[in-house]
């Protein structure tokens, strides 16, 4: 699942498509897939006419493009497989679309109209058919066409509790959270220069590990950077500084973290990477459920949770996507941003920090998923919402995860913070239980 | 007032950590400067310094330094440039002659320790040499940017971190001109402003020939007004200097040295023969001119006529080893307190080899250096201290300055906002 959204996700930041292409690229889709045949006649039918007739010649062409030709037939659904069999095609398309809110549904199906005509008197038709429901966060395109006004959702309260976990003479370079020893809970890893430090919930030091020794990077970056991320089956922590050139697989054996091997990439959340010699980002060529893609540029940051995917760019903003990709993105979003499921609904909140790159303090801003996916879908900037709960922080919030530290089945963020004078300092936003 | 439509950057906010730097971008940067010395140990203003640096560094940032033993400081050269080269680098600045010299007063010996080390043999503990190798004048290729025909484009030179920044434009310009290009957003940074505090270390002495004994050093203590010359002759930022060596060259953390002035002796009389001399000043300094000129008038009613002559700075040096009359020397101190006084000794023909200091604490160092700062040398007057003013747009972000006071454009990148 969570390969599979990254992939949309990713898959829309290289090649993003308007929704009523993604439309009809799903429809086509489908279609094919069931084995239907051309020609093919297409009902299509929507409060907006205009849109109807839109969402008609996108996915004609489309099953034209595919080597069906495609029909568009002006009747009633019901009406349409008699006019559909008149004029000899082969297989029949009803859509009928919706909107609500910021999404579009899109119901119907694809069937065949050729009758077995030995059959008798109850002729029987077809075995090849599909049903089709699709849904998007639909663009400004589909919102003129079907003259509606997008609005946020509204916001959801929310509170978070913030509270300092530890304090270190540098800057955590990376951040992630996981559990490598069996007891169901996250332990939480930091990178500090380059050494990784693997702390308890309660922000005991479990082990430490120096990267130091493993071969240079290709270039040095002038900011601290690297990636952490934790696997399952078996547990492993990886972990990556800047400053080498490869990432070190670490066990936990006792109360010490062991090399058990090295590696060219890391996977964060089923998207696999490589950091940016000399930079502070990685490549924008990555790897997702065994897919090569290439992004339109390197990215800072990575979080997926509950089949929604965020992606950190180092312009400041972030794509966000739920099922199917978004056609915006979200601006003034920083690297210490994380989707975590805080109020345990199954559905992930969004903590944004901004994208700022000055100054001594930062904003945090929780979002709903639903307020995000506007956000993203009108390419607005994360500051034009309100937020279900928002504080500001000393220091820059420049690494974030989500994670279920106690164990409670809803999740905590977890972020570190740069201060003024070198420091860095990790905190935990709660959820305060009304 | 154009001045005001920009962000003068506050030093204080600048060293904080921001967000994620960004990758990219040409910054444009208007620099109010003459010439352009090649050479480290001529471009030691600290405009010159600054330029100098983007494609020459020091040797403290090519590599590591350590000491395998007390007497030998040893560097692990990590960026392209071999031993050998900083070995030359070295070797050049302590047989120049030139004041510098006194910097590596301690260093006995420069040789290849290996395929990339270079060790540093000393006389003594020195322990100030790891600093000393951070000063611009020692600067040896590579750096962070390269020279392209018109602008200095990043190094590719994997051993040094990459600069943020693509490239830098630098034009040369005087002052109105460079304001104008940065009040109109063609230019983000102003190098040589008056605004922007710093550290100032660029110190101008008035060196005179032993032979003019103390009745030249009474006129001139009685004659110049140190704050006057400095508030109407000297481009800012700058103050007046009345100690050996600058009040900055302490760490700006101890705060041991106290920029007190000497007491002013009784003005002389004047001269009952005249007396005629030459005054040399650097011709690439406007300031110089200016302070010469007031020397000369100054000095003039107390019976020192002074022939003023400009001199290109290699002439100034060459001419300053052969014992001139007068001659008005500007030098770029070292922040540490020790090596500073043995630089500022050295420009008075003093013994600069400060070796009794080797043994005492740090605390003890700076007091022992600040008490003999305080004592006058007989021909060596200090009058004035610089630091370099830097304004930058609203999108040049972390924008630091090195222990020298000088601009790190290295490290700058452009926001997007």
């Amino acid at each position: 699942m969570t390969g599979g959204v990254l992939a949309l996700v990713l898959s829309a930041a290289a090649s993003s498509g308007s929704t009523l292409e993604q439309l009809a690229d799903g429809v086509a889709t489908r279609v094919l897939g069931a084995g239907l045949m051309g020609p093919v006649g297409l009902v299509v039918e929507a409060n907006a006419p205009v849109l109807a007739r839109a969402v008609a010649t996108v996915v004609c062409g489309r099953l034209t493009l595919a080597k069906l030709s495609c029909e568009v037939l002006e009747a009633t659904p019901s009406a349409a497989v008699a006019l559909a069999t008149t004029r000899e095609l082969s297989t029949l398309v009803r859509l009928s679309i919706l909107t609500d809110g910021a999404t579009l549904i899109v119901r119907g199906d694809a069937l065949e109209t050729w009758r077995n005509f030995w059959a008798g008197e109850r002729p029987t038709r077809g075995p090849r058919a599909v049903a089709i429901g699709l849904t998007w966060e639909f663009d400004a395109e589909v919102a003129a066409l079907a003259g509606v006004t997008r609005s946020p959702a509204p916001a959801v309260p929310l509170e978070l509790k913030l509270t300092s976990l530890a304090r270190w003479g540098t800057v955590p370079a990376a951040l992630a959270a996981g559990d490598l020893d069996g007891d169901r809970r996250a332990e939480v890893a930091v990178l500090l220069g380059e050494e990784v430090v693997l702390l308890s919930a309660d922000a005991k030091v479990l082990a430490r590990y120096d990267l130091s020794s493993g071969p240079a990077a290709a270039a040095l970056s002038r900011e601290p950077f690297g990636a952490l991320a934790f696997t399952q089956n078996p547990a492993r922590l990886v972990a990556w500084s800047g400053r080498r050139a490869r990432a070190e697989v670490l066990a936990l054996v006792g109360s010490t973290l062991r090399p058990s091997g090295a590696q060219d990439t890391i996977t964060m959340d089923g998207l696999t990477a490589r950091l940016e010699p000399g930079l502070n980002r990685f490549l924008p060529d990555v790897q997702v459920g065994g897919r090569g893609l290439r992004l339109p540029s390197g990215f800072q940051a990575t979080s997926t949770r509950s089949g929604s995917a965020l992606v950190v760019w180092p312009d400041g903003s972030a794509t966000l996507a739920r099922q199917l990709p978004a056609s915006g993105r979200i601006g003034d979003v920083g690297c210490g941003s994380a989707l975590g499921d805080v109020d345990g609904d199954g559905v992930p909140e969004l903590l944004v920090s901004t994208a700022r790159t000055s100054g001594d303090a930062d904003e945090l801003r929780l979002l709903s998923l639903a307020a995000a996916e506007a956000l993203a879908a009108n390419a607005q900037s994360a500051r034009s919402t309100p937020p279900s709960w928002q504080a500001t922080l000393k220091g820059r919030a420049l690494v974030m995860t989500g994670a279920d530290l106690d164990g409670d089945g809803s999740e905590e963020f977890v972020f570190g913070t740069w201060l003024a004078d070198g420091t860095g300092e990790l905190w935990v936003a709660r959820r305060v239980t009304p | 007032m154009r001045r005001l439509a920009l962000v003068a950057l506050a030093w204080s906010t600048l060293t904080l950590a921001g967000g994620r730097a960004r990758v990219g971008g040409t910054l444009e940067v208007a620099a109010v400067v003459k010439t352009a010395h090649a050479d480290p140990l001529l471009a030691d203003t600290p405009l010159e310094a600054t330029l100098s640096q983007l494609t020459k560094l020091p040797p403290c940032r090519l590599g590591e330094l350590s000491r395998p033993s007390p007497r030998v400081v040893r560097l692990a050269v990590r960026a392209a440039v071999t031993p050998a080269e900083v070995v030359r680098s070295t070797l050049r600045v302590k047989e120049t002659p030139s004041p510098y010299r006194a910097l590596l007063a301690p260093l006995l010996s420069a040789r290849e320790a290996g395929p990339a080390l270079v060790d540093f043999e000393l006389d003594g503990p020195a322990p100030d040499f790891e600093q000393v190798l951070c000063h611009p004048v020692l600067a040896v290729g590579p750096s962070f940017f390269a020279s392209m025909s018109d602008r200095l484009v990043t190094n590719a030179d994997p051993a040094l971190p990459r600069a943020w920044l693509d490239g830098l434009s630098i034009r040369a310009t005087d002052a109105r001109t460079a304001e104008r290009l940065v009040a109109q957003r063609k230019a983000q940074v102003l190098l040589g402003g008056a605004l922007g505090e710093g550290a100032m270390l660029y110190a101008t002495y008035l060196v005179a020939h032993p032979r003019l004994g103390p009745a030249f050093a009474q006129a001139l203590e009685a004659s110049v007004d140190r704050p006057g010359l400095t508030r109407f002759f000297v481009r800012p930022p700058a103050r007046p200097l009345s100690t050996l060596i600058p009040p900055g060259s302490d760490g700006q953390k101890k705060g041991t040295l106290v920029d007190v002035a000497w007491p002013a002796p009784a003005r002389p009389a004047p001269l009952a023969t005249p007396m005629e001399l030459t005054l040399l000043y650097d011709a690439g300094l406007d300031e110089q001119r200016a302070v010469a000129e007031r020397l000369q008038v100054k000095l003039g009613a107390l019976g020192y006529r002074l022939k003023l002559e400009a001199l290109a700075r290699r002439q100034l040096r060459e001419r300053l080893a052969a014992g001139p009359d007068l001659a008005l020397v500007g030098l770029l101190m070292p922040p540490q307190p020790g090596p500073a006084l043995s630089l500022a000794l050295a420009l008075g023909n003093a013994p600069a080899r400060l070796s009794e200091l080797d043994a005492l604490t740090e605390p003890a160092r700076a007091e022992a250096v600040a008490e003999r700062a305080s004592r006058p040398l007989p021909n060596l007057f200090p009058l004035y201290v610089q630091g370099l003013g830097v304004t930058a747009a609203r999108d040049v972000q972390r924008l630091t300055r090195d222990a020298f006071g000088l601009p790190r454009l290295d490290d700058v990148f452009l926001a997007v906002e």
